[in-house]
C-alpha cells in the first residue's frame, strides 16, 4: 500500500515564496546601484551578483525543503537554510563593499532589502525547525 | 488546561480564515499607528537637528544667490551651487557690533568621489574661526586641519584615516560628523589649503567649474552667532545696509519656514492613521459583531450547561485578546522591518531632514502601537461581549426550532 506523504505544512510555502521573492526582488525592485556613465561597473553590482547567487541556492532548498517526504529530511534542508540566509544578510555591505554614499540606492534599497528578506527566512526556517522537531520526536 | 479555559485559543484555531482575517485588521492597523508615529517622530528628530545644526544665529550670501536659489534648499538638499563674494564682505560684516563669532564658508560643486557616482559636496572652511561644523565631530579631531586633510559628513562611507580622492587629489579622512539628517551628511569639508588643491586638480582635468576664483579672495556664505542681548533680526537688517551686495537672513525664519511644511507632512500622517484607525475600527465592530451573531446559539449552549455570564463574556475577551494581541505583534514587526532597514530610502524619499529616535524612543513607540491597536480592538469589541452577557439562551434556542 502506498505510504501517504506528510503534508508539507504552511511554512514550508513560506520559505518557498520569500526565496522566490528574494531572488527576483535582489533583479529587479532591490538591485544594486547601474553602471556609470562609462559603462564600468560599480563595487555595490557584485555584492548584487553574489547576493543573486544566494538567493539561488535558497530557491533551490526550499524547493527541496517542499519536495522531500520525510520530516527529518525536511529538518535537515531548513537547518542549512539559516546559515545560508543570514550570509546573504552579511554580504552587501559587511563582506563585499558598497558605493561611498549612504544615500545611494545600494545602501537605501539593496542592503536593507537582503537583510529583510534573509532574517525572514533564517526565523522562518528556524520556526520550520520546531514544528518538524516535535512530528520527528513524536 | 480546563477545556473551558482552552475554549478561546480553539476557537480562534477552528476559524483560521476569519481569525486571520479579524487579525489583518488589528496588524493594519498596528502598521499604520507605528509607522505614523515613527515618521512623525524622524522628521521631529531631523527638524530638532537641522536647528541645532545650523548653529549660527545669521547666514549671509551674495544677493544674487538668494534672489536665484531657494535657500531652504541649499540647507535640506545641498543644492548650493556655487556662488561667491569677495572675502573684503567677510571683514566689513565682522567690523559691526554686537557679533560674538564668525566664520566663512566657500561653496565647492560637487565632485565625483571616482569609486562611484556618488557627488559629494565639498565645502571650504576656516577651521580656526569654525561654529558650525567641528561640534558635530564625533570623534577626536586635530583643532586645525592638515593639508590634505578632510572631515565628512555622516553619510559618507569612510572611516578616520581612511582615504578618499577628489579631482585626483588624494585625502585623508582626519573626522567624521555625527548624523545631521540634512545634506551635511553627504558633504565634505575642507581647509582653503586643500581647496586650493581641488581647485588646481580640478583644472589639471579641464573641469573648468573654478577657474579664475582664488579661494583666499572670496567665500560663499558668512554664518555669524550675535552677542547674547543684540537683536538677531535688527543685526540682520544693519547687514543689509550697510554691506553692499549681501542679503543676511536670521536662520531662525529659514526654520521656521522648513518647520511649517514639516508640520503640513505631520499634520498629513495623522490625518492618514486617524482615517485608517476609524475604518479598521468600524469594520472590526462589524466583523466582531458579525461573529457573535453567528455563534449566539454556541453561547447559548454554554449558557445552559452551566457557564455563567461572566464566565462566558470572559471567554469571548480573551478570544478578542487573543486576536487583537497577534494581530498587533504581527503589524508593529511588519512596521519596524521596513521602517527601521528603509530609513534612509525614506529620507532621501521625503527631501526632508529625517532622524530615526533612539532605541528607546523606538522600544516605546512599538509598545504604543501596540496598545493602541490592542485597545482599538477590545473596544470594537465592547458592545459585542456585551450583547452576549446579556442573551436569552432560552430564546435563542427555541428560534431554531
Amino acid at each position: 500500500m502506498k505510504q501517504k506523504r506528510p503534508a508539507v505544512g504552511v511554512i514550508g510555502y513560506m520559505q518557498a515564496a520569500v526565496s522566490i521573492v528574494y531572488l527576483v526582488g535582489i533583479r529587479t525592485f532591490l538591485a544594486p546601484c547601474g553602471p556609470k556613465d562609462d559603462g564600468s561597473w560599480m563595487v555595490c553590482h557584485w555584492a548584487g551578483q553574489a547576493v543573486t547567487g544566494l538567493a539561488a541556492v535558497l530557491v533551490v532548498l526550499a524547493a527541496l525543503r517542499l519536495l522531500l517526504p520525510g520530516p527529518a529530511y525536511r529538518m535537515g534542508v531548513s537547518a542549512s537554510m539559516i546559515p545560508v540566509a543570514l550570509l546573504g544578510a552579511l554580504l552587501p555591505g559587511k563582506l563585499i563593499g558598497l558605493c561611498m554614499m549612504d544615500t545611494m540606492r545600494c545602501h537605501a534599497v539593496t542592503r536593507p532589502g537582503a537583510v529583510v528578506f534573509s532574517v525572514l527566512l533564517a526565523v522562518l526556517s528556524l520556526a520550520d525547525l520546531a514544528v518538524l522537531r516535535k512530528k520527528v520526536g513524536g | 488546561m480546563n477545556v473551558f479555559q482552552s475554549l478561546p485559543l480553539r476557537n480562534v484555531a477552528r476559524r483560521p480564515v476569519k481569525s486571520l482575517l479579524l487579525g489583518f485588521l488589528v496588524a493594519l492597523l498596528a502598521f499604520a499607528v507605528f509607522g505614523g508615529l515613527m515618521l512623525t517622530a524622524g522628521l521631529r528628530s531631523g527638524m530638532d537637528s537641522l536647528d541645532r545644526r545650523l548653529g549660527a544665529d545669521i547666514m549671509v550670501v551674495p544677493e544674487e544667490a538668494a534672489e536665484a536659489e531657494d535657500l531652504q534648499n541649499i540647507i535640506l538638499q545641498g543644492s548650493t551651487g556655487y556662488f561667491y563674494m569677495d572675502r573684503s564682505r567677510l571683514d566689513q560684516v565682522a567690523a559691526l557690533e554686537g557679533i560674538k563669532e564668525i566664520s566663512a564658508q566657500l561653496y565647492l560643486a560637487s565632485a565625483s568621489a571616482g569609486c562611484c557616482t556618488a557627488k559629494v559636496q565639498i565645502m571650504g572652511f576656516d577651521p580656526v574661526t569654525d561654529f558650525t561644523i567641528r561640534p558635530w565631530v564625533k570623534d577626536s579631531c586635530p583643532d586645525d586641519l592638515g593639508e590634505r586633510e578632510i572631515i565628512i559628513g555622516s553619510d559618507l562611507s569612510l572611516e578616520v584615516g581612511q582615504t578618499i580622492k577628489f579631482y585626483d587629489v588624494k585625502c585623508t579622512v582626519a573626522g567624521k560628523l555625527q548624523k545631521t539628517g540634512t545634506h551635511y551628511d553627504t558633504c565634505a569639508f575642507a581647509s582653503n589649503d586643500t581647496v586650493k588643491e581641488f581647485i588646481a586638480g580640478s583644472l589639471g582635468k579641464q573641469l573648468n567649474h573654478y577657474a579664475g576664483i582664488d579661494p583666499e579672495g572670496v567665500v560663499s556664505c558668512i554664518l555669524l552667532n550675535v552677542e547674547p542681548g543684540r537683536d538677531v533680526k535688527a543685526l540682520a537688517d544693519e547687514i543689509g545696509l550697510r554691506v553692499d551686495g549681501v542679503t543676511a537672513i536670521p536662520t531662525t525664519s529659514m526654520v521656521s519656514g522648513i518647520s511649517d511644511g514639516l508640520s503640513g507632512v505631520s499634520r498629513t500622517i495623522g490625518g492618514l492613521i486617524a482615517a485608517v484607525a476609524v475604518l479598521a475600527f468600524a469594520v472590526m465592530a462589524l466583523a466582531f459583531g458579525m461573529m457573535i451573531n453567528e455563534r449566539k446559539r454556541e453561547f447559548a449552549v454554554l449558557r445552559v450547561i452551566g457557564v455563567s455570564r461572566k464566565k462566558l463574556a470572559g471567554a469571548v475577551w480573551k478570544e478578542v485578546l487573543l486576536l487583537c494581541g497577534a494581530g498587533g505583534i504581527c503589524g508593529v514587526l511588519l512596521g519596524f522591518l521596513v521602517i527601521i532597514p528603509f530609513n534612509r530610502l525614506i529620507g532621501v524619499t521625503l527631501e526632508l531632514p529625517f532622524l530615526l529616535p533612539g532605541a528607546a524612543g523606538i522600544l516605546g513607540y512599538l509598545l504604543l502601537a501596540l496598545v493602541i491597536a490592542v485597545a482599538a480592538g477590545s473596544l470594537a469589541s465592547f458592545w459585542t461581549v456585551r450583547k452576549i452577557s446579556r442573551l436569552d439562551a432560552g430564546l435563542i434556542l427555541r428560534e431554531g426550532q
